[in-house]
């Protein structure tokens, strides 16, 4: 089930988008702050365990992308406004990772360990075990696990975000969900007594 | 939507969250869309509809005040196109499209649009070399006068230059300038053979062949890149050269018959000005990158090398003669032969000396084996940690691999590592880049001495 925390914001009201779209700076300033957060998250995301040093450079770039593309954003087409965004924000993040680096940074996971018992702490472990199991994926399949559960973009605007098959999308977050189910049970093995 | 079967069905995925994303983002975005607009040739399909036409229409009126016609674009009401972008190379720059692509120069500006296998591109200013490849037909508005150049399974360069001509006095718009913007194209086949579309006339032009487009005149044939050289011209004149080195990767003949220009042409005109002919910033730019090698070749010499190179328009080095012979000037002469330089409109041809450095060590490329037994520390079994190997179960992969460049220097420690084959779990190629960084070996001697050397090392991990 995706998660609920960070689903993409409300539409744009589509007087706003109209006007951002003829270059009003005011409803871009109003299509950012909408969809930033969003963004931010799946460019955050994408990076985790790897160049999430370069997110908000990567937030930055997706927007003036978005921006400078308006104008030929069809809000009767196929795309939503939101799963458009979305789409330039992760091929940015995908194109960042295939880039070599001698110097490959490794982030600490978001919340170290943490053995005090109170009640964030189980909390803090889950997160910490999430961001490692993520990081071990592989790019492709991180991708389509992050759009589905984070985003809740369904499999075919997954499959049109990264220009895959909807069968590659299916099969890809089976795996996804698999590897990950494997992984936190072995670093939280209350999860395996739980279920 | 719920997933059936979610095996994450119970697991509290929202307790992973990012941070609170930068406070500021919209003012630092705000003011960069204030800058003027540069994308990366790469950028190929979140263009904007709107800009293209902006676009399309800006060249047009700018034609149009010149050639004292408005042109439509043929495709302007084409149906919805599944493809298209824009680009501005702010550098040379690679723009693929699928099974075509073009090479473009710094300053290259046009956008394009693909229908299936129809590839429209309105090629503002500035030069591109395009390869029409599959089954693919590129149309090319050059210039956005409304001339259209076709071409099918062709290799060809455009180049479309902007010249500020003086006028009759004509006005343009509500101003009284009296100098108008004419756009001029020079198009050069280099294999195959397109079609040529420009003041009701159209010409075919083969392989080798040339020709030059004025707003509303039929395209004028200019001398054949692979034709002799011109004995009017003195040795080392950059006509001379297009004629030497400028052949074409297939013969004239090989065009079908009829191929070369079938437009009577007036008296010959005078050979176009290049608009990227070889300087010498494109000679360092390209040989920046072989300098290592070179360098490499004439380590431990005292010797000055005298290179003569010759480009082809393509930018392949078409001819290299290094003096004084010699291994060291045969190494040089090698290295320069796989150089790339960009592509121009008739290539060029320079002379290039290299000083060699006595007291330089080379470094050597050396096969794994050779180091194996020098290798003072560092363990090559490096195992993916528990998640990677969870996730290889999960996947159902019992085995991956990963390749990596390592260089040492003199001493034997690791100067440079390099991945060049991803096992494809990040968290892995990591751990293996930054376990190699801290590996030492005994000095690799060549003739009693210290050298640095390179070699690949690869990993392979395999679960049962």
């Amino acid at each position: 089930m995706p998660a609920a925390a960070a689903r993409p914001a409300a539409p744009l009201d589509e007087l706003t988008l109209r006007r951002a779209q003829r270059g009003d700076e005011p409803a871009w300033r109003a299509l950012i702050e909408r969809h930033q957060a969003a963004v931010h998250a799946v460019i955050w995301r994408l990076l985790v365990g790897r160049r999430q040093h370069r997110s908000e450079d990567l937030v930055q770039e997706t927007f003036v992308r978005v921006l400078r593309a308006l104008p030929g954003f069809d809000p009767a087409g196929p795309a939503r406004l939101t799963t458009w965004i979305l789409t330039i924000a992760t091929r940015l993040a995908l194109n960042e990772l295939r880039r070599p680096d001698d110097a490959a940074l490794i982030d600490e996971p978001a919340a170290a360990r943490d053995d005090r018992a109170d009640a964030g702490a189980e909390r803090r472990r889950l997160a910490a075990a999430i961001h490692a199991a993520v990081a071990a994926l592989p790019d492709n399949q991180r991708a389509v696990f992050i759009l589905r559960e984070y985003h809740d973009l369904d499999y075919g605007e997954i499959a049109a975000a990264l220009d895959i098959d909807l069968g590659t999308v299916k099969s890809r977050l089976a795996r996804a969900r698999g590897a990950l189910r494997t992984q936190l049970e072995a670093a939280l093995p209350e999860l395996k007594e739980r279920t | 939507m719920t997933d059936p079967d979610d095996p994450l069905t119970g697991i509290d995925l929202d307790a992973w969250q990012p941070p609170t994303p930068p406070s500021g983002l919209a003012d630092a975005v705000l003011r960069r869309m204030r800058e003027p607009v540069a994308v990366p040739a790469r950028e190929l399909a979140e263009r904007g509809r709107r800009r293209w036409w902006l676009w399309l229409g800006a060249g047009a009126v700018v034609a149009a005040a010149a050639a004292g016609a408005v042109v439509v674009a043929p495709w302007r009401a084409a149906a919805p196109p599944v493809d298209r972008g824009d680009v501005v190379a702010d550098r040379a720059s690679h723009l693929e499209l699928g099974a075509s692509a073009a090479e473009l120069d710094a300053g290259a500006e046009l956008s394009w649009r693909r229908e299936r296998r129809h590839i429209a591109v309105a090629q503002l200013r500035g030069a591109a070399t395009w390869r029409v490849g599959g089954e693919d037909t590129l149309v090319i508005d050059a210039g956005a006068m409304g001339a259209s150049v076709e071409a099918s399974g062709a290799s060809l360069r455009v180049e479309v230059a902007m010249r500020i001509t003086p006028t009759d006095g004509r006005v343009i718009a509500a101003s009284t300038i009296t100098a108008a913007a004419v756009a001029l194209v020079t198009v050069v086949v280099y294999q195959g053979h397109i079609k040529v579309t420009s003041g009701g006339q159209t010409v075919n032009v083969g392989a080798g062949g040339a020709v030059e487009i004025k707003p509303g005149e039929p395209a004028r044939e200019l001398r054949a890149v692979a034709a002799a050289p011109d004995p009017a011209h003195a040795p080392g004149d950059p006509a001379e050269l297009a004629g030497a080195a400028g052949v074409p990767p297939a013969p004239p003949t090989a065009g079908p018959p009829g191929a070369q220009p079938r437009t009577a042409p007036p008296p010959p005109p005078p050979p176009p000005t290049p608009a990227a002919e070889l300087d010498g910033i494109a000679i360092d730019h390209a040989l920046g990158e072989a300098g290592d090698a070179i360098a490499n070749c004439l380590a431990g010499e005292r010797l000055h090398v005298t290179a003569s190179v010759a480009v082809n328009p393509d930018g392949r080095v078409q001819r290299v003669e290094v003096k004084p012979p010699g291994a060291p000037s045969t190494c040089v002469a090698n290295t320069l032969r796989n150089v790339r330089f960009d592509a121009t409109l008739r290539g060029g041809k320079f002379e290039r000396g290299f000083d060699g450095d006595p007291d330089a060590v080379p470094s050597y490329n050396v096969a794994p084996s050779a180091l194996e037994a020098l290798r003072l520390k560092g363990n090559k079994n490096i195992l993916p940690d528990p998640f990677v190997q969870r996730s290889m179960q999960g996947t159902g992969e019992s085995r991956i691999s990963a390749g990596v460049k390592l260089c040492l220097d003199a001493t034997g420690k690791a100067a440079r590592v390099k991945l060049l084959k991803s096992s494809g779990y990040p968290v892995y190629d990591d751990k293996i880049i930054a376990e190699l960084k801290g590996w030492l070996y005994k000095p690799y001697l060549v003739d009693g001495k210290a050298v640095a050397v390179c070699t690949v090392v690869s990993f392979i991990y395999s679960q049962k």
